[in-house]
């Protein structure tokens, strides 16, 4: 069936991030845009004002409003979108889909909501202690609000379900494992595979014949993937998104050993030093002043502690893309994607410097020439190609969630 | 004769070199701590051991050294003011060790004692390797940071590779240790605050997600105590498979059991993710150097890691390798990346450590 033989359904995604909430009407199946925007500085306090940035067909509105949580920010939302629709009345929508963090081991693929599924996905609120009940917040609104529209849930993790039992399993109990489902789970699923998708048809190659390695490095988390012919075989996330690259306020890798001697040492309980391990360690942990990488790079020159701080951040991307590198036996291509990695050309440069030895050799004129879109930053010579794609996690879930409504 | 001491809580083992005609015989003494554990049965045993000779020196293989010691240390009253301040972060290892220390100190008054660290050689990691990203007053005021460990190795290896080389440098032991070496200083170590982190060892976890422990507490309201056993005593080979048996006979169980075969991958996957780190961070490789007390046991391991590194350049050799030299060579000649195995026992490298330390 090609594309206009399918019949065309508008869905509102929805990808709520800790403080955000980013939302778009998609025509599917051709993807076009109707609505897009994306609520700032929800449910905290800041020094700005909560806000709306609202584009309809491309024309751009920005609302304060008050928004101490998801749920009220997606009603202002919804009601900026009714009164769209009164004026034009190609603006509505016929599904919700949702991006789910972590759904430990219950599912592995997108689905469509009912009461069963909501009750498995209430089971998964501690294991995202962040993001989880935010998402399900919203899905429960929808449900309770919306009754008569189809919801679909999308999950960051469904991607890496691929991961073989070698890079999957940790070395503890078995039984213990088995018994609360602990294995290396994987996120940014929908970013990691959209790029791969994106990289593949720039470069006109089969993704069943392509190794690659993706590195989403955004301003909240960043992970690395290993793709080995289309499947994701490892992640630098584990069980929870604690594990892997240093984040803005996550400590990436740690020794456990150092989490128990820090909890002894200062006495704090569990929940304090989780909390203090994902919300005022990484690049906030060493740099103090800011959580942003981008602040670091400005204060790179003069501050000791900025350019150990970037040192870190760069070496333990490097770390991984010298680990997949081995896993993969090389990759065609190495990607970067979300805000740094697209955002930052001196990032890209000091993580691909020397690594010519494991196949990618950066372009550097390319590299600082790049201004949007795909583009390739790689030097002729280079094995590897290193391509700079910026992620598009809402088309995704939209194709996700068509491809699941035309199942049924 | 000079005594190279390796001790721990439980155990006492002493190499004693004698040079005999022109050439150094070495023998073993083995004792439970508990045997020795007045000063008078310590002082007792060593005199035992050196019979009529005359011992030049005793040389201590310490596991920790902190920040104070950089290198091999002799163990005067300088040094337990110094040593002794790493109480806090080794408690239960350094008050007994110390006690012992000054024990010799006291008996063998004009004999230098000479402390070789296991530490040393990783004080010199870049900052960028050697913090978490956790916030850093926790770090300084706790002294939180890699350590790293098995320095005795890494660096006897290290001293084997030109200058210029980007060597990776493995240690197979009680823990497995993958370490980074160019211009023979350590730019990465897989083994970081604890023996916890890094590569999995017969009881020990390796590299955890650290959710996973607040999933455990927060959730299944695992204490602290109970997650820490857990991942130290009951995870690693013996936690994957659930057979609570040594890692020699682990080995004959490959390929004749799947749990091992899996346990065995992931040990393969994690010594990999080291391995690749170090390669990244050199920009190159051009030596790999196995070595340690089960380096020979291991033989399998490595073929079994370098086939799958092959592509970078490396020619293995197919195994049986040669077996009587110190130094095995397992990639043949026109392999761009060479690799040896280093099968000297960590008391000879301290023997010969303490022969150059004495000449200084």
């Amino acid at each position: 069936m090609k594309y206009k033989d399918c019949p065309v359904a508008n869905i509102l995604v929805l990808n709520c991030g800790s403080s955000s909430l980013k939302y778009k009407i998609l025509r599917m199946p051709g993807g076009a845009e109707l609505v897009r925007g994306e609520a700032e500085r929800v449910g905290i306090k800041t020094k700005g004002p909560s806000l709306i940035t609202h584009y309809v067909m491309g024309k751009k509105r920005i609302v304060e409003a008050s928004l101490p949580d998801h749920s009220s920010a997606l009603k202002k939302v919804l009601e900026m979108i009714a009164c769209d629709a009164k004026k034009n009345k190609d603006i509505r929508f016929d599904a919700f889909a949702h991006r789910y963090v972590h759904p430990g081991t219950f599912f592995t693929k997108s689905v469509k909501v009912d009461r069963t599924v909501l009750n498995k996905l209430k089971e998964t609120l501690p294991l995202a202690a962040i993001h989880n009940p935010i998402s399900y917040g919203l899905i429960e609104f929808c449900h309770s609000e919306y009754a008569r529209i189809s919801q679909y849930v999308v999950f960051d993790t469904a991607f890496h379900k691929t991961i073989p039992p070698e890079f999957a399993t940790y070395a503890m109990p078995q039984k213990v494992a088995k018994k609360y489902g602990i294995k290396k789970i994987g996120f940014h699923g929908i970013s990691h595979r959209y790029v791969m998708e994106e990289a593949c048809k720039f470069l006109n190659k089969d993704r069943t014949q392509q190794k690659i390695i993706s590195c989403h490095l955004g301003t909240g988390g960043s992970s690395v993937c290993a793709i080995d012919y289309g499947k994701s075989i490892n992640s630098s996330m584990g069980f929870t998104p604690l594990e892997g690259l240093m984040m803005n306020t996550r400590c990436g890798d740690i020794d456990p050993g150092a989490v128990f001697y820090i909890m002894f040492k200062e006495s704090f309980s569990s929940e304090e030093a989780e909390s203090i391990l994902n919300n005022k360690s990484g690049i906030l942990g060493m740099f103090s002043s800011s959580s942003d990488l981008r602040d670091v790079i400005g204060g790179i020159d003069k501050d000791k502690q900025a350019k150990v701080t970037f040192d870190m951040y760069v070496r333990r991307v490097r770390a991984y893309i010298g680990f997949y590198t081995l896993i993969l036996k090389k990759a065609d291509i190495l990607i970067f994607t979300d805000s740094l990695g697209v955002g930052s050309s001196l990032l890209r440069r000091s993580i691909c410097r020397n690594m010519r030895f494991l196949g990618p050799d950066i372009d550097e004129k390319r590299n600082t020439q790049y201004k949007d879109g795909i583009y390739e930053i790689s030097s002729p010579a280079s094995e590897t190609k290193i391509l700079v794609i910026p992620t598009d996690e809402e088309i995704m879930i939209a194709r996700e969630a068509y491809k699941e409504s035309a199942r049924i | 004769m000079i005594l190279v001491i390796d001790c721990d809580l439980k155990q006492i083992k002493i190499r004693s070199f004698k040079e005999v005609h022109g050439s150094i015989s070495a023998s073993d003494h083995v004792k439970d701590m508990e045997e020795v554990r007045s000063d008078a049965a310590l002082v007792k045993y060593i005199r035992d051991i050196a019979g009529r000779s005359r011992i030049r020196a005793v040389s201590f293989r310490i596991l920790f050294g902190g920040d104070y010691f950089a290198g091999p240390a002799i163990i005067d009253s300088r040094f337990f003011t110094r040593f002794e301040k790493l109480t806090d972060l080794f408690p239960f290892y350094v008050p007994p060790i110390s006690h012992m220390l000054k024990n010799f100190r006291a008996v063998f008054k004009d004999i230098p004692l000479i402390a070789f660290f296991e530490t040393s050689f990783f004080l010199s990691l870049p900052d960028e390797e050697k913090y978490y990203a956790m916030p850093f007053k926790y770090s300084e005021d706790n002294k939180i940071k890699k350590w790293g460990f098995h320095g005795i190795f890494h660096s006897a290896n290290a001293d084997m590779l030109s200058v210029s080389s980007k060597g990776v440098s493995i240690v197979f032991d009680k823990q497995t240790t993958v370490c980074a070496v160019h211009n023979r200083k350590p730019l990465s170590v897989s083994l970081g605050y604890t023996p916890l982190e890094g590569v999995m060892s017969r009881t020990s976890c390796g590299d955890m997600d650290p959710g996973i422990v607040f999933y455990l507490m927060n959730v299944h309201n695992f204490s602290i105590y109970k997650i820490d056993e857990m991942l130290k005593n009951e995870s690693g080979f013996v936690g994957l498979t659930g057979y609570n048996i040594g890692l020699n006979e682990m080995l004959k169980l490959r390929g004749k059991d799947a749990k091992v075969d899996l346990a065995f991958d992931i040990y393969r996957a994690q010594i990999m993710k080291y391995i690749g780190e170090g390669i990244s961070v050199m920009g190159g490789l051009d030596d790999i150097i196995f070595s340690g007390s089960n380096v020979r046991l291991f033989t399998p391991i490595i073929y079994d890691v370098l086939k799958k590194i092959s592509f970078l350049g490396l020619t293995v050799d197919n195994l049986p390798w040669a077996k009587d030299k110190d130094i095995i060579t397992a990639t043949s000649a026109d392999s761009s990346i060479k690799t040896r195995i280093n099968t000297m026992d960590l008391s000879d490298i301290i023997f010969r450590n303490s022969l150059s330390f004495l000449k200084k």
